[in-house]
């Protein structure tokens, strides 16, 4: 069984189509990014995944389990960690994870705090962290009970050079005992560094799907560039 | 217990001021049953609208649902934790009506007041669990296509699935009036001499306890969903602002009769109001149609009371005005400081105008049914009161962010007068 599967997935705002039939199947044990420009579709693909954006057609499903019919059952496999992470302000970072491990039904918080390099910082208010710290207590509560799958979306934007490097590692550790992470972003370094695969979107649509390994030495970015230029070529 | 010490205290205030304004029937030869019955019902219906409208924000809205919505939560459990928070945190309205209500007990009904305290309780227990279940059923509602011609007719300019959300307030409001309305019966018999008539206080709670126990399995079915249908909403707002941009706003023709200098302080004014409190200011036409309803009576006495309700109206929402200014960030005063008259002036206009309809709508339904000259009498009353809550508004601007502070007791005693004179002045 699939990790994660989009099928048919369009999405509109009114006449504006954020995401137009998409249809991506990720594995378990791989390591996905998503790439695309600024208005791409990413954060909306990413919001139908993780159950906070019903699609307008199509289904989303984790581990076979369809996100919005069976909304419970579906976040049981699944870590997110949204473009703008949500946390209560008047817990500390331990005991917002110890909330969390509560609700998943498990979940080693220490372990988790040691993920992302907070444990110097747990027991400080959460109102008191500056915008970076919030992004790595909000990726701690998702890898809490180590879901099947990890979302991330845009979430190694704002952490410092060593926490980038020390949650790359972590989430590649993840990866190789069989868990799935993807991980949208518009950085193309980032992807570069860390994913098996990568899918670009552009204007919503699904431009690229291909393994890292396959691409040629030209490079991810001189790839996104082209069919960026392609897509738009067509459109216009 | 902190919470209940400013909600009380007001209460303790207010309650001299509530009496001759609400609960005027109190010492007159007629039975005071009708009167009981007509005050209690009426305050019953103000607390579960304010259950329904704090249900709405604690299962629909909350800022739990973006850390929450996530996560594999029970949504049974957390709409029932919700609900509960909404009763500890309003657990002070109850024990406010009863302090209110006191006269009644004082003018040796005593039998009677606790059957109202009684309907106070049951009005905000099932407010509370009736609108909770209303809500939630709203969010199949929203999405249901069966609802989407009804719910077309009657969104206006909201999208569909908000119309869902608009409306629930009311149908919780239908529902849980019912047995509030029967209770509220039994309060008048009790005032009748008729002890038995107590038993009718169950009505409310038994409603309650029946929605309460649907509310986990409408949760289940319905919590999570609505986090994707409020993101449909607020992007099909988002799409409805960009277009109309920030230019349109209520009265915003008004400026072209103003000196260009002041003009353009009105302009702002109207632009910011409409965006940041545009539910206050189009609010004082549901205050003017609720005084003209109240004054569209043929008892002398329905003219005041009308008028009573306008002139409240009327200092509340001036309090916008103290708003603006603690709305503009500190920087913008120091480095564009505006010229302090055209602005006052040009704020009190806008403030005057927005604050019309909650006069002139009970003017005209005094006129009506009482003669002009009562009618006249209105007018000059409610104008009073429109300029003594601009100058004040105004004034209490140039105290920056304390304004508020001054604003609001100054207000409360000041309006509350102008409401006693309009009830007791003979209008």
């Amino acid at each position: 069984m699939s990790a994660v599967e989009f099928v048919g997935v369009r999405r509109t705002f009114g006449r504006v189509v954020a995401v137009d039939r998409v249809d991506l199947t990720l594995e378990r044990g791989s390591f996905v990014g998503l790439i695309g420009h600024n208005g791409a579709g990413k954060s909306t693909l990413m919001k139908t995944l993780i159950g906070t954006l019903a699609p307008s057609e199509g289904q989303v499903r984790v581990c076979g389990v369809d996100v919005h019919a069976a909304p419970r059952e579906a976040r049981m496999h699944v870590g997110a960690v949204p473009e703008e992470p949500a946390v209560y302000d008047y817990l500390t970072a331990r005991e917002f994870l110890t909330f969390v491990a509560g609700v998943r039904g498990g979940g080693d918080v220490e372990e988790a705090l040691e993920f992302t390099g907070l444990g110097e910082d747990a027991d400080r208010l959460l109102r008191e962290y500056s915008q970076g710290m919030r992004r790595k207590t909000a990726l701690a509560a998702a890898v809490l009970g180590k879901p099947d799958v990890l979302v991330l979306d845009e979430s190694l934007n704002g952490l410092d050079p060593p926490s980038a490097a020390r949650v790359k590692s972590r989430l590649r550790g993840l990866v190789d005992q069989g868990h799935t992470v993807i991980l949208s972003t518009h950085v193309v370094d980032t992807v570069q560094a860390v994913a098996d695969r990568v899918v670009m979107l552009a204007h919503g649509r699904v431009v690229a799907d291909e393994q890292m390994s396959e691409l040629g030495d030209a490079g991810l970015e001189a790839l996104f560039l082209e069919r960026l230029k392609q897509t738009r070529d067509e459109r216009a | 217990m902190a919470q209940w010490l400013t909600p009380v205290a007001a209460g303790v205030v207010v309650a001299p001021l509530f009496k001759p304004v609400f609960l005027h029937f109190i010492g007159r030869p007629d039975p005071d049953a009708a009167g009981i019955f007509g005050v209690v019902i009426r305050l019953a219906l103000v607390v579960i609208s304010l259950f329904a409208i704090d249900t709405y924000g604690a299962l629909i809205r909350s800022e739990s649902r973006h850390v929450l919505a996530i996560l594999p939560v029970d949504p049974g459990e957390v709409a029932i934790e919700e609900l509960a928070d909404v009763a500890r945190a309003r657990s002070w309205v109850p024990l406010v009506a009863a302090i209110l209500l006191l006269p009644i007990g004082l003018d040796g009904q005593w039998l009677a007041w606790a059957g109202a305290v009684g309907v106070m309780l049951g009005a905000g227990a099932t407010g509370i669990a009736v609108s909770g279940a209303v809500h939630l059923l709203a969010i199949s509602a929203a999405e249901d296509p069966r609802f989407a011609g009804l719910l077309d007719l009657v969104r206006g300019s909201n999208p569909r699935e908000q119309a869902a959300f608009l409306w629930a307030p009311g149908l919780a409001l239908a529902l849980a009036g019912v047995p509030v309305v029967l209770a509220t019966e039994g309060v008048r018999r009790m005032a009748l001499g008729q002890p038995s008539a107590a038993v009718a206080l169950l009505l409310p709670l038994v409603a309650a306890g029946i929605a309460m126990w649907r509310v986990p399995g409408l949760a289940r079915r319905g919590w999570f969903r609505a986090s994707a249908v409020l993101a449909d909403i607020d992007a099909r707002y988002a799409l409805v602002e960009a277009s109309e941009e920030a230019t349109a706003a209520y009265l915003d023709w008004m400026p072209r009769f103003l000196p260009t200098d002041v003009a353009r302080y009105a302009l702002k004014d109207l632009r910011h109001g409409w965006r940041a409190r545009r539910t206050w200011i189009s609010g004082m036409w549901g205050v003017g149609v609720l005084a003209a309803m109240a004054s569209w009576s043929a008892d002398p006495d329905a003219p005041g009371r009308g008028l009573a309700i306008g002139i409240l109206g009327v200092w509340l929402t001036a309090s916008v005005g103290v708003l603006l200014e603690r709305d503009e960030p500190a920087f913008l005063r120091v480095w564009f400081p505006p010229d302090r008259v055209k602005r006052g002036l040009a704020r009190s206009v806008v403030l005057a105008s927005w604050l019309q309809p909650a006069v002139l709508v009970p003017v005209v339904a005094v006129s009506v049914r009482h003669g002009f000259a009562a009618g006249g009498q209105a007018l000059a009353l409610g104008e009073l009161a429109v300029c003594g809550a601009v100058v004040t508004a105004v004034a209490c601007t140039r105290l920056k962010d304390r304004g508020v502070l001054v604003y609001g007791p100054v207000a409360a005693v000041a309006g509350s007068a102008l409401a006693v004179l309009a009830t007791g002045g003979g209008l």
